[in-house]
């Protein structure tokens, strides 16, 4: 499962439970700004999120849009909410969710969901219209009333005479519905690389092709030939869900009509033609019409009480039309389909038998006369339409209901406060620590009380606990993990971006998405990434003139890798660009006075290349002239470091660079050592303590002012705990004869580190330190003890 | 090169990408008289069209790629057939 949609699922469950909660709310108390903001920015969300996933969930798209439409109209006073429009809305909701399941469990939505989303749509955008034509009175009528002819848009009139006449015989032709999409282009458009001609030539079936524009040309010497001002008007004969799905990216500059081309017999329009088939086809495209009109009409949204209305006329219509067909079979057939449809509250019964006729028609009598048989378009638009109407009828919508109630089952994923997991995470790092005084408890009763039997059922009992701890600790430790994917999954959109800004050919590769780490360590990589890609990007991939010049294919190549190793995670960025020049990096270095002289000529080529991480070697003019990676590639290290990971760069100069981040797989528990100092405790990572010795305070010598001792034969500098941490003078009344200390090698050195005492070593998790004392560089965290005391660990680098 | 320029006539071949569209424009109003010949031209991009269709400079043969001939070419031949 892509861990993206897995994502995308607990939040659009979450949005679809704060839209429905939202119209409920809206219901009680219409007209109340917030709630409405807030459907209308979860439906918002809803749509963009979906959009990802296109074309899987074009259908949740399509309806979240549409309910964005009508709620942002409401939103804006243009309509009024109503108890009417929450129906429909929630409907469409719990069909939303149910795709979302689908697609959860299947990975598909099932193949009715794309034309049922259309009718939803359809049935949401309807109170749009009805508003406009409540408006317009003249045209309520034929919005209302059960209509089979659907209109050409009004824009068709301003066709050329050729193309009003051409789509006319086109129409006769095929006896079917058009569409008809009027395009405006952003005037902008240019600018972002489209090229609307281009897409309006990729329709197939074109029946007629216009432009026009919104305003006269301007003479030559004012047109901006990069400001698109034409419009296109296309006619063709492609189904409205193949245009919708080309346009899907100007969704919101096209206007997509399906129209027929020419009045039904029974519009007062007369058809402007003479017909050219014969008489005998032309009775039987009248035929065709009429029973496709039924199904049109079927398709239509139909309150319960108006069914009998819409049924009974059908009937004797569909009854007369048998008759004088002489299909008497037919006629039998009616009767049980009409009880049926009756009983069942759905039309899907006369629906069927509708289908049937009218492939019968096109099918048994097509070869004959090219008038009846319909074309690859037009099979399809019939189809879709005939599917359209599933939503609408009761019994479906039925569905969606019960549908809805079941969801909430369905869901296996928690969702949970990262606190309460921190929370969890605490109570187990305290588990361990308290399960560790368990073997000294055993050592207390074998030494203290003398009860060795006692002793060893304690150690053995120790054991287990220690086996379930450990458990705990990784299954806690599991819940925080989360796969890299989720951050490199952003890469592909902004590759593709930024190259597209840079006139840029790049091939973007990604391996190793599902190596997981701490949810704090994917979140933090996720800026030095994008810092890092979007640095290959600028300046370690040329522009293709300049890699062909230099024998390379014009495509760059960035690759992310994600991988672990052992208890890291490593993450490289390779570019096949340019490289980095080590002696310019040196030459800019030295400049900046960040190496010396001798550096300059020290330094090998890999040192070099990894100034370009030093803080303040970047500066904003230095793009242009050197290799350029370098903004803020101090910020990358230093993020990296913090959370305890390392940064390196790799260049061959010429063939491409190469950066290396190892990091931490989880901010897991951490072993110090327990230091008492001037009555308070520290921690000391153990992994920089050597180890510790007790000397009599008499071998104490000082060299140049600082204290010293000779340890086996070595010298060894003093480091006082209590001066570095200024914990004030020491007790005049020490009575203390020998010094505790510690040798720690925290920078390639050996230093004793003098304490007042040792205590022993514990596993805690360490936290950074929040607020104030984050200032606190001597500290790396702070650690909750098991008896409820804090802990502060020594960062012994900044210590010393 | 998509587009050749003489001193009577401007010859479009292939794809004609949006960077012509400036120099073709400036062209077209340096040359008043100048024809732009499209017989050869495969597509050309909106910008393109536009200089066509908003400067209507005299055309040369009807071009051979079947949209261009079919869609295109009788509105750059008709006047007055843009709506407003």
């Amino acid at each position: 499962m892509n861990p993206l949609f897995v994502m995308f699922m607990t939040e659009a469950r979450d949005l679809l439970e704060e839209i429905s909660k939202g119209l409920l709310d809206l219901e009680t108390k219409p007209g109340d700004i917030p709630t409405m903001n807030g459907i209308f920015r979860a439906l918002h969300t809803l749509k963009g999120s979906s959009g990802l996933f296109e074309p899987d969930l074009d259908s949740v798209r399509r309806v979240a849009h549409a309910g964005e439409d009508l709620l942002d109209a409401v939103r804006n006073g243009r309509l009024a909410f109503t108890s009417e429009m929450a129906d429909p809305l929630l409907d469409s909701l719990d069909a939303v969710g149910h795709w979302l399941e689908e697609m959860n469990d299947h990975g598909a939505v099932s193949a009715e969901a794309d034309a049922d989303s259309h009718a939803m749509a359809a049935i949401l955008r309807n109170f749009l219209h009805q508003k406009a034509t409540d408006n317009a009175t003249q045209e309520s009528d034929a919005k209302v009333a059960p209509k089979a002819y659907l209109p050409a848009p009004s824009w068709l009139t301003r066709l050329p005479e050729r193309l009003q006449t051409l789509i006319q015989t086109r129409g006769e032709e095929t006896l079917d519905t058009l569409v008809a999409v009027y395009y405006t282009p952003d005037p902008q458009c240019f600018f972002t690389g489209d090229d609307p001609f281009y897409l309006i030539r990729q329709i197939p079936q074109l029946v007629a092709f216009h432009v026009e524009t919104s305003t006269p040309w301007p003479p030559a010497d004012q047109l901006d030939p990069f400001v698109c001002a034409v419009r296109f008007l296309v006619v063709t004969e492609t189904p409205r869900e193949e245009i919708a799905k080309l346009f899907r990216y100007v969704e919101e500059q096209t206007e997509i009509t399906l129209f027929n081309p020419v009045a039904p017999a029974m519009h007062p329009e007369p058809v402007a033609k003479p017909v050219t088939a014969k008489p005998v086809a032309g009775e039987e495209a009248m035929v065709l019409r009429i029973v496709q009109a039924q199904q049109e009409i079927l398709t239509l949204p139909c309150p319960p009480a108006e069914w009998e209305y819409r049924l009974l006329p059908m009937e004797q219509l569909l009854r007369a039309l048998f008759t004088r067909r002489n299909l008497p079979q037919l006629l039998e057939a009616l009767h049980p389909v009409m009880a049926e449809v009756r009983a069942t509250l759905s039309f899907a019964p006369l629906r069927t038998l509708l289908a049937s006729l009218i492939q019968d028609f096109s099918g048994s009598e097509a070869s004959p006369s090219p008038v009846v048989a319909p074309s690859p378009g037009a099979k399809g638009v019939a189809g879709s339409r005939e599917r359209e109407s599933d939503a609408d009828s009761p019994a479906e919508a039925a569905v969606y209901k019960r549908r809805a109630e079941d969801t909430s089952q369905k869901d296996k994923t928690l969702r949970i406060d990262q606190n309460r997991i921190d929370q969890l995470l605490d109570l187990v790092g305290e588990l361990v620590v308290a399960k560790n005084s368990v073997p000294f408890l055993a050592q207390r009763a074998d030494r203290h009380y003398g009860v060795k039997p006692l002793a060893r059922e304690i150690l053995e009992f120790f054991g287990v606990i220690n086996r379930l701890t450990d458990e705990l600790q990784s299954s806690i430790m599991q819940v925080r993990l989360m796969p890299v994917s989720t951050i490199f999954d952003r890469f592909p959109r902004l590759v593709r971006d930024i190259s597209r800004k840079l006139d840029k050919k790049i091939n973007l590769e990604m391996e190793g998405g599902t190596t997981a780490a701490d949810k704090n360590i994917v979140e933090m990589l996720s800026d030095p990434l994008i810092h890092l890609v979007r640095n290959s990007l600028d300046h370690g991939i040329e522009l293709p003139a300049v890699r062909v010049a230099a024998g390379k294919d014009p495509h760059g190549e960035i690759k992310l890798i994600a991988c672990q190793q052992s208890d890291r995670v490593v993450i490289e960025i390779h570019d096949n660009g340019k490289g980095i020049d080590p002696e310019i990096i040196k030459k800019k270095a030295y400049e900046k006075g960040i190496i010396t002289e001798d550096q300059l000529e020290s330094l090998s080529d890999h040192e070099a290349i990894q100034l370009i991480f030093v803080a303040g070697f970047s500066t904003a003019e230095q793009i242009s002239d050197l290799s350029g990676r370098g903004v803020g590639m101090d910020v990358v290290r230093s993020a990296v470091e913090h959370v305890g990971g390392s940064v390196v760069v790799f260049s061959t100069l010429g063939e491409g660079s190469r950066v290396r981040l190892e990091l931490p797989m989880t901010m897991a528990i951490s072993r110090v050592m327990l230091i008492e100092q001037s009555d308070s405790l520290f921690g000391v990572p153990l992994s920089m303590v050597a180890e510790t010795v007790r000397i009599p305070r008499s071998v104490v010598q000082t060299i140049k002012d600082r204290e010293v001792i000779v340890l086996r034969g070595k010298i060894l500098p003093l480091v006082r705990l209590r001066e570095r941490l200024q914990l004030g003078p020491e007790p005049v009344d020490s009575t203390q004869r020998e010094l505790a200390v510690l040798v720690v090698n925290p920078a390639g050195e050996e230093i004793g580190l003098v304490v007042d005492n040792f205590q022993k070593g514990v596993d805690i998790v360490i936290k950074p330190l929040e607020g104030i004392l984050s200032a606190l560089s001597v500290y790396s965290g702070g650690a909750l003890l098991g008896d409820g005391r804090v802990l502060l660990v020594l960062n012994l680098k900044e210590l010393i | 090169m998509p587009v050749t320029y003489t001193d009577q006539e401007a010859i479009l071949t292939a794809t004609v990408a949006i960077e012509e569209a400036e120099t073709l424009l400036a062209w077209l109003k340096e040359h008043g008289q100048g024809s732009v010949n499209v017989q050869g031209c495969q597509h050309l991009h909106t910008a393109v069209l536009q200089v066509l269709l908003a400067l209507r400079p005299p055309l040369g043969e009807p071009p051979t790629d079947p949209f261009l001939k079919e869609h295109v070419w009788p509105l750059l031949q008709s006047d007055g057939e843009m709506a407003g």
